[in-house]
């Protein structure tokens, strides 16, 4: 595989040139991914940020049509699309890389949802490696790696000097060689270096899990009710999620005029299933099942991935420490 | 910590034996050996995972309350009433305090494990299984944050909140880990009609997290809970702690601390100085 | 590309109002906008008022019945209210047909038991309506339907179409209680009064629809009386928001109740977790 190898001083420059001809989106603090209109803008820092990068692709509110009724009749507009924009994702981690080829899997599931798709086309990845996985971190145990490549089109690597700049996909080759004039080759020495490296950080992930037999996870399990004894049922885990895809649709507006948007939802809240007939999923425990289960069971049944990508961040947000590593150990078959 | 923790696995363990109540609920360790995080202690041979330190913070009266809460829920049939022993740091002790006001339980199902910090609480633990100390260091620098931000005109505050929920993505964590967030409908849920859109908008999101703060005036008791959950940063301490002082200032009231006391917002009385009302 | 989430506009020509708060709507493509839209018996489509939001509905008329399609839809929350308020001219929107529809190929040959409950009977007449058109394909077609009272019957009027068809056998019951002076139909709930039948399981398929409590109790005593779970199919209209399989809503199990239903056989629903 091609590679080249960027100076860290040479960093901002390169930045500030994709500014110039795309909208580049990147860690703008330790929350959140935002576009940004210069390289001082960008909020590299060890820890990803709070929310994963999938908002740019699944935003939170995404108007599906405009209605609007002029006397008796009623005319349905496509959403406002602004000019197609081709973007660069900067600064994405391997794990958010990583699902988006797992999320790609549902919104093209037998009717292909186009505006995901367009965005998807537009939208060049490129993402940085983690040099110091967190303690909640477990993208091995999902295949991944703290330097994966799945997802990405490029993939930078911090090495001793500079960045070393893997070329995954064809569409990384002709960014890199848009901007050729601020990259160096690289060499076997650097190539071994982050192959050295990336084995070094893989060894740091502090926990992992075996997950053979997780596809045969009991679901009338006992242990299910203590697991999720203290879960509270807010959406944190679901929003910063970067493979979780659940979403509403609701009209915005009045009858006369509107806007019908599809929003992010999430099962772990109880109005998720309820409905005039009844609430399947009554306690706490149902629906943290029901959310395991989904995503390491009945979505690889169906589109063949799993839904998850070992990135942690429900570990390290969840307001009360639910560790779905300790999850998984307990419930696989 | 440690002779408070040994105090409430003694307490525990006796409470279980004794079947005075069905559960303990506490902290335990959690994934990292650093971080508590609640648990359900039914057996006696459990006890000692529970443990006690300064990290425990979460306002575990939450389990008390709600749709699915040990003490209210109607998931259980109604003969069965659990007895709960609940480790209650001094915020979580006032919450306790402020939830009876509000009719939400018995206290006599009730069994308080409480470590008191020597400040006012409307009520008395049942075994007091330890003292600490009151972080003033975090205190003033909430009031400090709250006096820098009433310097600034309206205007420029007003801002500086819209950016604030402007970043609210709407996860209702603040709801669910507050003990007061009992409602079985929130008003966020409603959808007949849909007072509040889902959308995250910064419109809908003020209104969400100012109807919430209003919704707690005078009831909230300050655990700060809310705050510590929020994933992205949203410092909504500051303004219940704010809202903690308002009442006090307006009507001479904080929640907790009276057991006497009626809730500021929830009485009236004939002689009320508020003339709109007559 | 298409726009997945986009409805076709259609038109209320008539609404009826079945029981005191079930009604039935007959809806019509505006000029050629039905183009494509074809469905067959036990799909379900997106319908919306807007304003209000979109809910699913199973199609309640038959394919062979068209180009008018009809949808019976009862008072219980925000979406179905608007419906509810609706008057013929209004304009409301569909997307679909999506589903699997009840597998009328499988039933060719076999005496057909159709076994409703309330307004259960609004997807089982859709195919019952679909049998009846091709009568010929199948052998004996009997139909038991019940409802809490006599108000709560829907499509009254059908009911005595087909009371009166030879080749068709009608049996309607409401519980006890739910009777009134003129009542000359069966008094009973629709179990009891399917066990006293005695129908057969010999070739036969039973296709039931109703409220979750009848369904409990028709499964057993069809159990009872010999009947394979692979012979009796049911639909679940329930929880589905996007029917495109990708809001997650209706997932029970490794099913998708969108995608791989709403049409479930009884042997099929048993493999899945009970969260309906």
């Amino acid at each position: 595989m091609e590679a080249r190898i960027l100076k860290r001083e040479r960093l901002s420059q390169l930045i500030d040139a994709f500014i110039e001809q795309y909208e580049v989106i990147a860690p703008t603090d330790d929350s959140s991914y935002g576009i940004i209109g210069s390289a001082s803008e960008m909020h590299l820092t060890k820890a990803k940020p709070a929310k994963s990068p999938k908002d740019f692709l699944f935003p939170q509110r995404e108007i599906l049509i405009q209605y609007v009724l002029s006397g008796e009749q009623v005319a349905l507009a496509d959403p406002p699309v602004p000019a197609p924009v081709d973007r660069i994702l900067f600064g994405t981690r391997p794990c958010d890389a990583a699902a988006f080829p797992v999320i790609d899997q549902v919104f093209g599931w037998d009717e292909v949802d186009a505006a995901y798709f367009q965005r998807r086309e537009r939208t060049v990845v490129v993402s940085i490696a983690c040099d110091e996985p967190c303690e909640t971190c477990f993208c091995t145990s999902l295949g991944g790696s703290p330097a994966g490549i799945e997802g990405s089109d490029l993939l930078l690597t911090p090495l001793r000097e500079g960045y070393h700049v893997q070329i995954i996909t064809a569409r990384g080759q002709a960014l890199v060689e848009q901007y050729e004039r601020l990259f160096q080759e690289s060499d076997r020495v650097r190539n071994r270096e982050r192959a050295a490296l990336e084995d070094t950080w893989r060894d740091a992930i502090a926990e992992t899990v075996d997950l053979a037999g997780i596809e045969g996870a009991d679901f009338e399990s006992p242990v299910w009710e203590t697991l999720a004894q203290a879960c509270v049922d807010c959406g944190i885990c679901t929003f910063l999620c970067p493979t979780c895809h659940c979403f509403d649709i609701q009209d915005e507006g009045d009858p006369n005029r509107g806007e019908r948007v599809r929003v992010w939802d999430a099962c772990t809240f109880y109005e998720y299933t309820r409905t005039h007939a009844g609430q399947p999923r009554p306690t706490h425990h149902r629906r943290y099942r029901q959310r395991i289960m989904h995503k390491f069971r009945y979505y690889p049944e169906n589109l063949g991935k799993v839904l998850c990508v070992g990135c942690g961040r429900c570990i390290q947000y969840c307001p009360v420490q639910i560790d779905l590593r300790a999850v998984l150990e307990a419930v696989k078959g | 910590m440690q002779a408070i923790t040994e105090n409430i696995r003694r307490e525990a363990r006796r409470l279980l034996q004794e079947e005075a109540v069905d559960v303990v609920i506490g902290y335990e360790l959690g994934w990292n050996g650093v971080q508590p995080v609640p648990v359900f202690v039914a057996q006696p041979a459990d006890v000692d995972k529970l443990i006690f330190n300064e990290r425990c913070t979460h306002n575990l009266a939450k389990y008390l309350v709600g749709r699915e809460g040990y003490l209210t829920s109607r998931f259980r049939p109604s003969e069965e009433t659990v007895r709960v022993g609940l480790v209650a740091h001094p915020a979580v002790m006032r919450t306790i305090v402020a939830l009876l006001r509000e009719y939400q339980f018995d206290r006599a199902d009730l069994t308080i494990l409480g470590i008191v910090d020597g400040t006012p609480v409307g009520l008395e633990p049942d075994v007091e299984v330890g003292r600490v100390e009151v972080d003033s260091a975090k205190e003033e620098q909430i009031r400090a944050q709250i006096e820098e931000l009433d310097r600034v005109s309206l205007a420029e505050r007003g801002e500086w909140w819209r950016k604030q929920f402007s970043k609210c993505i709407r996860c209702y964590a603040c709801r669910q880990v507050c003990p007061f967030c009992y409602c079985e409908q929130c008003v966020a849920d409603e959808n007949q009609p849909q007072w509040i859109d889902r959308s995250p908008s910064l419109w809908n999101n003020m209104a969400w997290n100012l109807i919430r703060t209003y919704h707690l005036t005078g009831r909230c008791t300050g655990c700060g809970e809310c705050d510590r959950v929020c994933p992205v940063d949203i410092p909504l301490r500051l303004i219940n702690s704010r809202m903690i002082a308002e009442v006090s200032l307006a009507f001479n009231f904080v929640a907790g601390t009276d057991p006497d006391a009626k809730p500021a917002l929830a009485a009236f009385q004939p002689d009320d100085t508020a003339e709109f009302v007559r | 590309m298409q726009n997945i989430y986009k409805p076709r506009l259609m038109t209320v020509e008539a609404v009826t109002q079945e029981t005191s708060d079930v009604k039935t709507f007959r809806l019509a493509f505006d000029n050629g906008g039905g183009e494509g839209f074809s469905f067959e018996a036990g799909q379900f489509g997106l319908f919306s008022v807007f304003g209000h939001g979109e809910a699913p509905f199973g199609i309640a008329s038959s394919p062979t019945r068209g180009p008018t399609i009809e949808c019976s839809i009862k008072r219980v929350g925000k979406v179905t209210r608007a419906f509810h308020d609706l008057n013929p001219s209004d304009t409301i929107g569909v997307r679909g047909p999506y589903g699997r529809g009840f597998p009328i190929g499988e039933m060719r040959g076999k005496n057909l038991l159709f076994v409703g409950g309330g307004i259960g009977l609004a997807p089982l007449r859709s195919l019952l309506w679909n049998c009846i058109d091709r009568r010929d394909e199948f052998r004996g077609i009997a139909l038991v339907y019940g409802a809490r009272s006599v108000d709560d019957l829907v499509y009254k009027r059908e009911l005595d179409e087909w009371a009166e068809m030879a080749d068709v056998d009608t049996v309607l019951a409401v519980d006890p209680g739910g009777e009134d002076e003129s009542w000359t139909g069966e008094v009973g709930f629709v179990p009891t009064v399917l066990e006293k039948l005695e129908p057969s399981p010999e070739n036969t398929m039973v296709i039931t629809c109703g409220p979750p409590i009848m369904i409990k109790f028709v499964l057993l005593s069809l159990a009872q009386m010999g009947f394979k779970p692979e012979q009796i199919i049911t639909t679940l209209e329930m929880k589905m928001k996007c029917g495109l399989g990708k809001c997650g809503r209706c997932n029970i199990g490794p099913a998708y109740v969108c995608k791989h239903g709403p049409v479930f056989s009884y042997a099929e629903l048993q493999a899945l977790p009970e969260e309906y």
